[in-house]
Order: C-alpha cells, then structure tokens, then sequence
C-alpha cells in the first residue's frame, strides 16, 4: 500500500508528523530503508523544521481586566496616609512638603474619608478578547454575566490552551475562556489543604494541574461533562520520598512548569530541579543551577521542544528565569 | 458560480467540465470545481479540455471522492470571496466560523476511509495537484503514527521492513532515548 507512493509523498507524510513529541519521527524512521534515507536527508530537516515553524497558531488572545463597582474605593483606601504613607504623595491634598515625612502623617489633620474603604480585596471583571487570525480583526469582547471577581492578581504567566478554551489561574479557581462560543466561565478548585503552588496543565482529554502538597505531587484533571459543569478527578498522586533523594526533600519543593505533550512535571527542590513524568514516575535530575549569589532558587521554569529530526540528535531543553 | 442562477444558459454549459476515469466513467463538474486541480486549471487555461478531461491515473471510486471533496471546498471558497468584499467584524467572524466549523466536519467525515482508500487518494491529489486535500491526507497518515512502535506502523501500511537487524539495532542504539 505505502510501496505505491513515490518519495515525495512519503515525505510528505513524514513532514507532517507532530514535532511536540520528538519519538514519532525516530520511530516512523525505523520502519525501513526509504523512511529512513527519507527521514535523514538535511533537506528534508531544513523541510521539517520550516514546515512546522511556519504554521501559525489558529488565534491569540488578550485580556483586559476592567474594574467594577467599588473601585474608587480601594484606589482610596489603598493611598489612605494611615494604611500606607508611603503612597501619600500621590493624593493632592496632602501638602508635598509633608509627604516626605511618612512619620509624621499620623498626625496632619487629613480630611476624613466621605465613606469607610470598603471591606472587599481588589475586585475586576474580567474580559476577554480573542483575536481572529485570518480576519485580521479583534472579535468582540467578552464578558462575563454574572461578572467574574479576581481577588489578587491573574497569574498571566501560565495560561495553557486545552481544545478551543484558554484557561489560567485566578484566584481563587480557573479563568476559562471559550474561544468558538467567546464565552468566560470560572471553575472552582477542589479544596486542597496546604497547596501552596500549582502550574496548570494539558491532559489527553482537556485541562488539569499539578501541585504539591508536603512531600507528596498531586495531579487533577478536569472532566468535563457539558457547557455549564465537570468535575475534577485526581488522576495521580506520587509520594515524592520514594523517587526523590532524601535531601531534596529537607524543604517543601515548588512545582515550576509542566511541558505539554511530554507530561513532564519540573520541580524544584534543596537538591536541585528535577523531572517526573505525569504518567510513569520517572525521575530525571536537571541539575543544580547556584547564580553569583550563591543562591539555587529558580522561580520560573520555560519548557521548549527544538525540532528534532533523526541523526540531528537534538533533545528538548529548558531555560529558566532567577 | 455556473449554477447560481444566471439566464445566460450558454455561459454555464460552458463553464461545465468533462472528468474521464481511467475506468471510462464520465463526470461533469462546474469549472469553479475542477480548478481546485492546478492540473486541470493549467489544461482549461491551455484550452485542452474539449471532449473531457482522460484521468487515467485514478478510478472513477476515488475521482467520484475527489470531486465531491472540490464541490464542498469549492463552494467554501466561493462564499469566502463574496463574504469578505463586505465584512464586518463581527458579522465576518460570524460567518467565518460557521464556514470553517463545517468544513472541518465536512473533512473528517470525508477521512473516514480505509487505509488502501486514504492512499489512492494520496495518489489523485498528487496527480491532480489538489494542495488542500494532499494536506489533508498526509496530514491523516501522519497522525496516525501517534503511540505506533515502528512493527505496529509497518504492519498498519504493509511495510516490508528491508533493514538488516544490524542496521536497525544500530539505529536503535544511536537513538536509545526515542524508545525507552
């Protein structure tokens, strides 16, 4: 059956497989000879990887977050000399010449508040553009009914993209937006005691995240059922004692980032950053990366996969920020 | 489009294209059709279309699935056109999505073929130079490699496997981490 196609059409072939997941090229490259020649040639590497840089992603997205309700008075409460003197100098009828000695504030006669600040945390709604890639236009924008509130900030720096919906963090829960329907929606978190952080993920069917507790990796995947609902399921949970070196453990470890397509989780921890797979436990050392002040934190883990095509023997990497 | 209503009956009979299977069947298709081929549209520009199109490199099964695939992107294409002359965001994005969301459920619907079926049709979009279903097709073999063991790839396209177990233990070691 494959015999009938002549080179040029296996290649073809071969240049449209799926470069997130390095093996599949390596192992189509062991089904015989043609394949292989095929698979080896540097033209068809220099193909391969301007075949797969050049597809462009379906659209993007971008957030605005518009405040709501009560705004004035947290900007108020938040320049109040007594809560934070600091800010003072921004309010105009506090003389300059005061608002250099923070400590005295305390007892320049300010003019009381019209009204107490109120009790809520930093409140937004949340909205949502998505922007359409072959219109060249910005959809319409998205919001939400009954408005979304964010207590804190939006963690902008791991939205993951699961199907046709953008998810990331708020808190507390999941921002989700659908970018067919343009609708946002929130999704609750299961009630995790003692979580401190967690990195969001993509899974086979959707969405999920990952996140330690003690010494112990959870992973949660969201299921689904219909527009309006799901639940979430806990798909693993990995005692970190038994595949982790005893002093890696000496402090809580922090999961970093999760590279899609692989189910790697990277964690850091005393002993430096580590690897495990989602789905087998295994267990790969990165290394231990100490800055010029001697300090092995990493706070922020970028997983990417260079293409990789046989003899070009080229691994996926990692770059991280201090 | 020919069929789009016009009063001027010798404009579409015209535009109508005689398809000829390599089994002798005879297909007419509109010429907004049969240009999807770039093969076709060079012999119509070449004026060599009188008395049919011979197609003898594919059967009248796979030409009867290659057309039908023309007509559906052939009328995407065309709406396509007389949308965007007037878009409006919203409304443009509207009509947009509807458009792509049913020619993604035209495709895969249209996919679902046996592998012997899927190749044939590898084979007539490579005759007839059609970019969008030779995409399409290869795109469909290339997934299906996905979780495959080089045996289990083999055995799905009846590849005989000519490399030496030497050769291939060598390719293996050299690309350990490929199979762990």
């Amino acid at each position: 059956m494959a015999e009938a196609l002549v080179d040029k059409l296996v290649e073809e072939i071969l240049l449209r497989i799926a470069p997130d997941d390095p093996t599949r090229l390596f192992r189509a490259a062991l089904v015989c000879r043609r394949w292989h020649r095929l698979a080896c040639d540097p033209g068809f590497r220099r193909r391969f990887r301007e075949f797969h840089r050049r597809r462009p992603s379906a659209s993007h997205a971008r957030l605005h977050l518009q405040p709501q309700g009560p705004w004035q008075h947290l900007r108020r409460r938040a320049f109040h000399p007594l809560l934070d003197p600091t800010q003072c100098p921004l309010h105009p009828r506090i003389p300059r010449r005061a608002s250099r000695q923070p400590h005295q504030l305390a007892r320049a006669r300010l003019p009381p508040w019209p009204r107490p600040p109120p009790q809520v945390p930093l409140r937004h709604h949340g909205r949502v553009g998505s922007h359409h890639g072959r219109a060249g236009a910005w959809s319409e924008v998205a919001s939400a009914k009954p408005p979304i509130h964010i207590y804190g900030s939006l963690r902008f720096h791991q939205p993951v993209l699961a199907g046709t919906a953008l998810y990331m963090f708020k808190s507390p829960g999941i921002l989700k937006y659908d970018l067919i329907a343009q609708k946002m929606s929130e999704i609750h978190l299961p009630r995790i005691i003692g979580m401190r952080n967690a990195v969001l993920m993509t899974t086979e069917d959707g969405m999920g995240f990952t996140g330690v507790v003690g010494s112990t990796l959870y992973l949660w995947s969201w299921e689904s059922a219909s527009d309006k609902g799901g639940r979430w399921a806990q798909t693993k949970v990995i005692e970190l004692e038994k595949i982790l070196p005893a002093d890696a453990l000496l402090t809580s470890p922090h999961v970093l980032g999760f590279a899609d397509g692989l189910g790697l989780v990277f964690l850091w921890t005393n002993a430096g950053l580590f690897t495990i797979d989602g789905k087998s436990e295994q267990v790969r050392k990165l290394g231990k990366l100490t800055d010029a002040h001697g300090s092995s934190r990493i706070y922020n883990v970028v997983p990417y996969t260079s293409f990789c095509t046989p003899i070009s023997r080229g691994v996926w990497s990692w770059c991280s920020s201090y | 489009m020919a069929s789009a209503g016009s009063g001027d009956e010798k404009a579409a009979a015209a535009a109508m294209i005689t398809l000829i299977s390599s089994d002798n069947e005879k297909f007419e298709v509109t010429e907004a059709t049969a240009t999807l081929s770039q093969t076709i549209r060079h012999m119509i520009e070449d004026g060599c279309t009188d008395g049919g199109v011979p197609l003898p490199n594919v059967t009248s099964k796979i030409l009867a699935r290659v057309i039908e695939y023309c007509k559906k992107h052939a009328t995407a294409a065309a709406g396509e056109e007389g949308s965007s002359s007037s878009f409006s965001d919203a409304a443009f994005l509207e009509v947009d999505r509807a458009f792509l969301e049913e020619l993604e459920e035209f495709d895969d619907a249209f996919l679902e073929v046996d592998r012997a079926t899927l190749f044939d049709l590898i084979l007539a979009a490579n005759y007839l130079d059609i970019k969008g279903l030779l995409n399409l097709t290869c795109q469909k073999v290339a997934d299906s490699v996905k979780g495959k063991t080089p045996e289990q790839i083999r055995e799905m396209y009846n590849i005989v496997n000519d490399l030496t177990p030497e050769e291939e233990a060598e390719i293996r070691r050299e690309t350990q981490w490929a199979f762990e």
